[in-house]
């Protein structure tokens, strides 16, 4: 049989490789260098928005039980959402967000009351989603510092560990832990701990899609780690980005119209 | 000494205002579409079964068992069963209309009442909501039967002249009534707005405004609204029975400002004033002040406790529910899980050692059901100022509410 030169062989292969784009998946360990402010800041580029529109599940269940709550959310960026329920037992409840403040609106008595800070730790609504790990506004570098423990594969994408320590007293964990994703810069995975390392609360990121240039995790799953059993699956559908609102959407005249 | 114009021409004035203003935002009425979205409906059915004792200390005076068989047997029963229907129509951005209607067929000594007051019906019909809003870009006018919620506090709440607390109602919901509202935004965390009644002749009726707006993480608000007379009865009907009937109906000028925000735990307050009038002229020596003060606060997400305080000072006039010097509240819940706490409070006022307590057991059974036993008791009419009879016996009840959404 005729060997095949060399140079043949070469041709070939480039020719192959054209009709035949070979995908290049980064390891973790092939992950860019980057500093954990770097990373921190890639997050948040990725989630900036004009403003966002969606309709949300959340999916409550404890041991056997579920409890489902449906909600039409509108936020700018991290500092105003507006949520209105829509689930029959809940329907007209609303809640606005402006920066740190909170407030809830129930139509049966037409009143709009302020969220005391103390309540800020309880779930929304009765999930393992806090007011305060909702209110929690971006920009994690003013509440934490931040240092990236080393890179992993999660799930068969690479991401950077980060690992966050409070500095200042009102972050609302001691610690927090993230995996976050080294080519799309979404938060996979994210633990929240006190001070002696107990894991408090556990995020994992189910579905993440991309919409234009960002990505985005619509589909996430909290326990509370300190509860038995169950947890809160959150779900994002009919996302809508840059919608056009009243000005009036972020105001309490519109909380209680 | 303070001169007011004849009361007649200041309420004029205050409507003719409204009128000017609502006639100068007509020009927006053109460009406002017709929006035509039908009605969203939702309903709630309930239904509450209650075995009541007129003297539950005599359980304690029971010396047998034969004796406490007695007492137990000696109880009456009642219940009532209610649908609740809602409904919403309209675009919030031009015109809405809201409505809840309340059906309710009562039984046991419930029908009885109802029948002693002479109602010809085997059930009663409420028109707890139906109002108009009208929304324009720079205001929001409502017209008809609605909660105007001011208050701060979850029971005490003297700046809530317009809606009463429902005693009967566990959860110390409120009442609506009939008013005209004229809401105008001064930006997204502040505003005024300017109600009046509807349901009372003019030279009764209760109006004026109140502005609020959030200042370094504090809800505040200021108010001053013109007491014509009617106040009373119009707290007295929107409360129910047992309201300050004793009151006389005194025209007087109110005022005050209220507050809530964050001191670790939540902290919140209403001061008030009422000068009444003579004639025309106000009389400041009478001057009635009632000062509402809560707190709030939370343990590790599973207790609940709010603690309150309304006094009632000076010589003039006193408004709100609660007319006795001093009134106290307190509640503790405990949630045991997602689907189920218990939940207790108690008012006791303190001039006339009326109390009323409830302690109660909620479990939500499934997405929109829930089942709540409680048990209720009271001594003296908490609202009034009027001395308590030694004898005054404890009423105790037990009772049984089983509610579904749809």
């Amino acid at each position: 049989m005729k060997k095949l030169s060399p140079s043949y062989v070469i041709i070939a292969l480039v020719s192959l490789m054209g009709l035949f784009p070979i995908q290049v998946n980064l390891s973790a360990q092939s992950l860019p260098s980057l500093s954990g402010e770097e990373i921190l800041k890639k997050i948040d580029a990725n989630a900036s928005f004009g403003i966002l529109r969606y309709r949300g599940v959340m999916e409550i269940q404890q041991q056997k039980k579920m409890l489902i709550k449906e909600f039409m959310a509108i936020a700018e960026g991290d500092a105003k959402a507006f949520v209105e329920f829509i689930n029959p037992e809940d329907r007209g409840i609303r809640y606005l967000k402006i920066d740190k403040d909170l407030w809830m609106y129930f139509p049966d008595e037409q009143e709009t009351i302020k969220i005391s800070g103390h309540l800020l730790k309880e779930g929304m609504m009765g999930s393992d989603v806090s007011y305060e790990d909702a209110l929690e506004s971006g920009n994690l570098l003013k509440k934490y510092t931040v240092a990236v423990a080393g890179t992993e594969n999660l799930d068969g994408r690479p991401c950077y560990v980060l690992e966050l320590t409070a500095s200042t007293k009102t972050a609302p964990y001691d610690k927090q832990k993230l995996w976050v994703d080294g080519e799309r810069f979404t938060v996979l995975k994210s633990q929240m701990l006190s001070k002696s390392d107990k894991l408090i609360k556990e995020s994992l990121a189910l579905q993440v899609r991309q919409y234009g240039k960002r990505w985005f995790v619509t589909e996430l799953r909290m326990e509370d780690k300190l509860k038995k059993g169950g947890g809160t699956t959150f779900k994002m559908t009919d996302l809508e980005f840059d919608v056009s609102v009243p000005e009036d959407q972020f105001s309490l005249r519109r909380l209680s119209r | 000494m303070f001169i007011l114009m004849n009361k007649r021409c200041f309420l004029g004035a205050v409507l003719l205002s409204l009128w000017l203003l609502v006639l100068g935002l007509s020009p927006d009425l053109a460009r406002l579409a017709a929006q035509d979205r039908g009605l969203a409906w939702n309903a709630t059915a309930s239904t509450d079964l209650v075995y009541s004792f007129s003297d539950g200390a005599a359980f304690a005076r029971s010396g047998s068992l034969q004796q406490f068989a007695e007492t137990l047997q000696g109880g009456f029963y009642s219940g009532l069963t209610t649908v609740s229907l809602g409904f919403q129509g309209g675009d919030r951005d031009s015109a809405q209309l809201v409505g809840l209607v309340k059906f309710a067929i009562p039984y046991g000594s419930a029908a009885a009442l109802l029948a002693q007051a002479g109602s010809p019906l085997a059930y009663e019909l409420e028109l707890a909501k139906l109002y108009v809003t009208v929304s324009f870009p720079q205001a929001d006018l409502s017209l008809g039967r609605m909660i105007v919620n001011y208050g701060k506090g979850r029971l005490f709440s003297p700046s809530d002249l317009f809606s009463a607390v429902n005693l009967q109602d566990q959860a110390l919901g409120r009442v609506g009534t009939d008013v005209i509202r004229l809401q105008l935004p001064l930006s997204d965390l502040a505003g005024l707005d300017l109600v009046s009644t509807l349901a009372l002749p003019p030279d009764q009726a209760v109006f004026g405004g109140r502005t609020f707006a959030t200042l370094s993480g504090w809800d505040l608000s200021a108010m001053l609204f013109q007491n014509g007379g009617g106040l009373a009865g119009l707290q007295n009907g929107t409360a129910g029975s047992a309201g300050p009937a004793e009151e006389p109906a005194e025209p007087a000028l109110l005022g005050g400002f209220d507050w809530k925000g964050d001191l670790i735990l939540g902290f919140y307050g209403e001061a008030l004033f009422a000068i009444p009038y003579a004639g025309y002229r106000l009389v400041p020596d009478r001057t009635g002040y009632s000062l509402a003060l809560g707190a709030d606060y939370s343990f590790g997400g599973t207790w609940f406790c709010t603690l309150e305080y309304q006094g009632n000072f000076g010589q003039g006039p006193r408004f709100g529910q609660f007319r006795a010097d001093t009134n106290l509240f307190a509640s503790l819940s405990w949630k045991l899980d997602e689907w189920t706490s218990v939940n207790s409070h108690l008012i006791y006022i303190v001039d006339t050692t009326a109390w009323q307590g409830i302690l109660s057991l909620q479990r939500t059974l499934m997405g929109r059901t829930s089942l709540s036993i409680y048990s209720a008791a009271s001594r003296g009419i908490v609202r009034t100022a009027a001395p308590l009879a030694e004898n005054t016996p404890i009423g105790l009840s037990f009772g049984l509410t089983l509610r579904a959404a749809f």
